[in-house]
This record gives C-alpha cells, structure tokens and sequence, in this order.
C-alpha cells in the first residue's frame, strides 16, 4: 500500500508526539523531565483567575481575528472571481506574503504603523491605538489569515456559475437578494474551511501575540513557550496545550461539519 | 469597459495593504541611518554587506536550506506516493490516511513543536537540532505536497495509462512512461511549496533549535529582540525577492491554481 510510509510517518512523528504531550501534562510540575502522574497542572491552570484570562483573551483574539478576516476577505475572493482584470497581482497579494518569513512581515507591519503614527502626529492628529495591545494583535493575525481565507473561499465561488446570478437578476432579485440568497452560500463551504484553518493558526499562533503585543499581550501559546524555554519543566506547559486543544479541536470539528452539508 | 468594472477598487486597495509591509521592508533596507525608519532617509547599501558579512547569519541561512532541501525530500518521498494511491484506488483505510495526512495541519502548531520537543529530548536520546527540526517540517509539508499532487492528479485522466496497456505496455512501463511525466508539474509546485514552508517556519523551529544552530528565521527574530538596525531589513528583503521569484516559477508550472484548488493552507 503506497500510503503506508505516510501512514506510519504521521503515526510516529504526529500522534506520538501528541500523546507524550498528554502524558507529560499528567507529570510532576516540579522534576525535571516526565515522572510522576497528577492532575496538579491541570488543578493549578483551572483554579487561577489568571489562566482563565489568558485562555479567554486567546481565543477572543482568534474568534475576532478568524470573523474580521472572513468578513474582508470574502469581497476580495468574489472581486478575485468576478472581475478578474490585473489578476496576477490580485493573486501575488495572496501569495507573495505567504513566501516571506512571519518575522520579516511582522517586522515590516510594525514600521509601517510607526511610520503611519509619525505621520499622524505631525499633522496634530491623535495616533493609531495599535502598538503593543490586543488590536495590533488581531491586526497581525488578520494580515496573515487573509490569504489562507480568501484562497479558501475563491476556491468554494468558482463552482458558482455566473449565469446563476444573471438569472436571479432577471428575475427581479434586488442585488442584496442576490448577495444574501446566491453568492453568500456558495461561499459557506469556503468560509467555513477557511475559519477551520485560520482558526487553528490564530489560536495556535506564538509569534504574533509576541511580536505585535510587544510582550504584554499573553496567549497561551506565549503562555507554554515561556514556560517550556524557561522553566525546563513540561508539566504546565503541556497542560495549557492539552486545555487549549481541548477547546479548539472541537470548535473546528464543529465548523468542519458545517462545511460538509 | 473601464478598469472598474473589470477589477474591484477594493481588492487594489487590500492587495497594496496586503504587499505593503514587504515594500516597507524593502524601504527600510537601503536606509543609511542606525534604525529602521520608512521612509528612508537616503540610501546606502551598508546593511546588506552587513547582513551578509555576519557570520551568524549566513550559517542560519545555511542551516536553513539544508533543512527545507531536506523536509522537502521526505515530503515528496511521502506524498507522490500517497497521493496516487488515494487518487487511484479505493482501499480501506484511505480515510485513515487522508486524516493522518491532514492532521499536522489542522492542529495548532504549537503543539506540534512542544510534541516533537518533549519527543526527541525526553522520549528519544537525541536531542533538539537539525535531524528533529527537518521531521517536524516535513510534517507540515507532506499534508501541503499531498493537497497540491492530489489536485494534479484528479485532472490527469487514468484511462491514458489503461490504453497503454491495452497496447501492449507493461503496467510498469505504462506509468511511467505516461503518467510520471504528467506529474512532474504537481511535483515541482508541491516540492516548491514543501521548501518555502520549511524556510519560512518559525513556530517549530523555535522549539526545536539548539543554541549554536538557528534557522534563519529563528537567527532574525532573536537579533531584533536585541538590535533594532536595518540589517534584518537588508536580509528580508533578500528574501522578499528570493520569495517573488518562487511566486513567479510557481505561478509557471500551475502550483497555485492546485494550491487554491486543493484548499490550501
């Protein structure tokens, strides 16, 4: 069977991981290594007022980020479709982005902003509220789903004839009956694909957070990197990562369904 | 007609915001000043000798295209056959393998980097490095290769190679004599899309470099941690023109349309 190598590859490398993630978030938060079997990590994430906002703000970020980034992208994939005059550069938007490095982007995201302010406040205008909190987060992240969302999306719209929508005119459809009765259904399965994927990223995401919230906006991927690359210790670490699956997995297998009626 | 009836002012509008952080950078690197400002105030090309002159991060860079060369091998390895079989034939089991194959995707990857970390230094006597950095981006390559070939594949009609055989060819002869070489197109645009994604990855790379060994991303985020001069800029945009010629040479062999028609990520 030809997708065996695959199979065994994903087995050893993808599901073994996870499960060791799982073991160590049962183990001892104060030896090193993996020893021990308690809930103490888990006790200790859910009893704190402060887990529970980092854990909230997370995924208020990627919900926020996720239904902003749907929300633009969708005219975007429906112009894509539609009008497609200068579409090389309609396309290299979407795909130039994705082939430069998260940091290089952030980096250039960043000045622009300053750059932006600067400009503001020469002309006596008050500053863009986007250095260092949750908007310039939710900014980033927008930046970086959009491709993955209007990709997703242009994807689901060109199985839409055009002649579908011409029809409907004809008939006398006013064009916001068109826009809500025609167009926005054939994008759902797009949409909903696109937020699986983007929804994933953004709650998963460690370099934006960081990056964008200059340090004072925690996530729980901020959350377990700290705790792994400075500590030492697994234990908190993969307790926060097994909660936030937790929460995320089921959200998308909930969007994913969706997607498939 | 006039152009705004064939393009949408509002894709011209998101597409310059979506390109102009990179041309910001691009700015800022010929900036001869000490930090990175837009725009610039004159131009010099001192920190791109500096950005190539330094020594760390021409070994990152290094480092990292063995590590893509690498995870885009095992990718490929995985995927081409992979996908023929899913195209192909019906087997039990082809769910299993299209979960598995997605899975490292549809997982935060996070997770993914703290998994293969506790791994390869608690499960395994190996350690963080190179060997465990190339298997964790290979991971997220194979299910992005897999989408791109299975896109291709659907397209390239499979009584092509029956009517070789009933010619006379053999089974073995008969693939690869014609349909290999249609392939070849699914596998340059995925074998390019498996090298960009393990260039460009940063959240499992930062789990799993060992101090004296950074990717080259990991190298420019922790030099900016320290030092805001426009040399991350000069090296950027290095890659920004690396990066647009990958777009261009994608674009040729027909790697985005499967890309888009696949789902993508």
């Amino acid at each position: 069977m030809l997708g065996l190598p695959l199979v065994l590859y994903a087995a050893v490398l993808f599901l073994v991981p996870l499960a060791i993630v799982i073991r160590a978030s049962l183990s001892d938060p104060n030896v090193f290594g993996i020893s021990g079997l308690t809930w103490v990590n888990y006790s200790n994430f859910l009893t704190h007022a402060y887990y529970w906002q980092v854990l909230l703000r997370t995924l208020l970020i990627a919900v926020v980020s996720v239904a902003a980034t749907a929300l633009l992208a969708v005219p975007y994939a429906y112009g894509l479709a539609r009008r497609p005059a200068l579409r090389q550069l309609q396309l290299l938007a979407l795909f130039a982005p994705l082939l430069v490095n998260q940091v290089v982007r952030i980096f250039g995201l960043q000045i622009l902003i300053n750059s932006v302010n600067r400009g503001l406040g020469g002309l006596g205008l008050p500053k863009l509220p986007l250095t260092y909190n949750i908007a310039a987060v939710v900014l980033g992240e927008l930046i970086f789903l959009f491709p993955y969302m209007a990709v997703s999306v242009f994807a689901s719209l060109s199985r839409l004839d055009v002649t579908v929508e011409e029809a409907a005119a004809t008939l006398g459809a006013p064009r916001r009956a068109i826009v809500w009765h025609v167009i926005l259904p054939a994008c759902r399965p797009g949409i909903a694909a696109g937020s699986v994927l983007t929804f994933a990223s953004a709650s998963g995401a460690y370099l934006v957070p960081q990056m964008m919230g200059g340090g004072k906006v925690t996530t729980v991927p901020v959350l377990i990197y700290n705790d792994v690359t400075q500590g030492g210790t697994f234990g908190s670490g993969a307790a926060a990562a097994v909660i936030l699956m937790l929460v995320v997995i089921p959200a998308m297998l909930y969007s994913s369904t969706r997607a498939a009626r | 007609m006039s152009l705004t009836r064939r393009v949408s002012i509002y894709n011209l509008v998101a597409a310059a915001i979506l390109i102009l952080p990179l041309l910001v950078v691009i700015g800022v690197s010929v900036n001869p000043g000490q930090y990175s400002v837009f725009p610039p105030d004159g131009f010099s090309l001192r920190w791109f000798s500096n950005a190539f002159g330094n020594h760390q991060f021409l070994d990152a860079l290094r480092l990292s295209l063995e590590i893509a060369l690498g995870a885009t091998a095992i990718s490929l390895a995985l995927a081409v056959p992979a996908s023929l079989s899913l195209v192909r034939w019906r087997f039990r089991g082809r769910s299993l393998v299209r979960v598995l194959a997605i899975g490292p995707l549809a997982v935060p990857e996070i997770l993914l980097g703290l998994g293969l970390l506790i791994f390869f230094t608690n499960a395994l006597p190996l350690g963080a490095g190179t060997v465990p950095i190339v298997l964790g981006h290979a991971l997220v390559g194979t299910p992005i290769a897999l989408q791109v070939l299975t896109a291709n594949l659907t397209q390239i009609d499979g009584v092509l190679e029956e009517a070789a055989q009933t010619l006379g060819a053999p089974p073995i002869t008969a693939f690869t004599k014609v349909t290999l070489p249609l392939m070849v197109p699914g596998m340059v645009g995925a074998g390019l899309l498996s090298f960009i994604f393990s260039f460009d990855n940063v959240n499992i790379s930062l789990f799993l470099t060992t101090p004296g060994e950074s990717t080259l991303p990991v190298q420019m985020y922790s030099y900016l941690n320290y030092r805001s001069d426009p040399t991350v800029a000069a090296m950027s945009t290095a890659l920004v023109l690396f990066g647009l010629v990958f777009f261009v040479v994608a674009n040729r062999v027909g790697a985005l349309r499967f890309m888009a028609s696949g789902g993508g990520r």
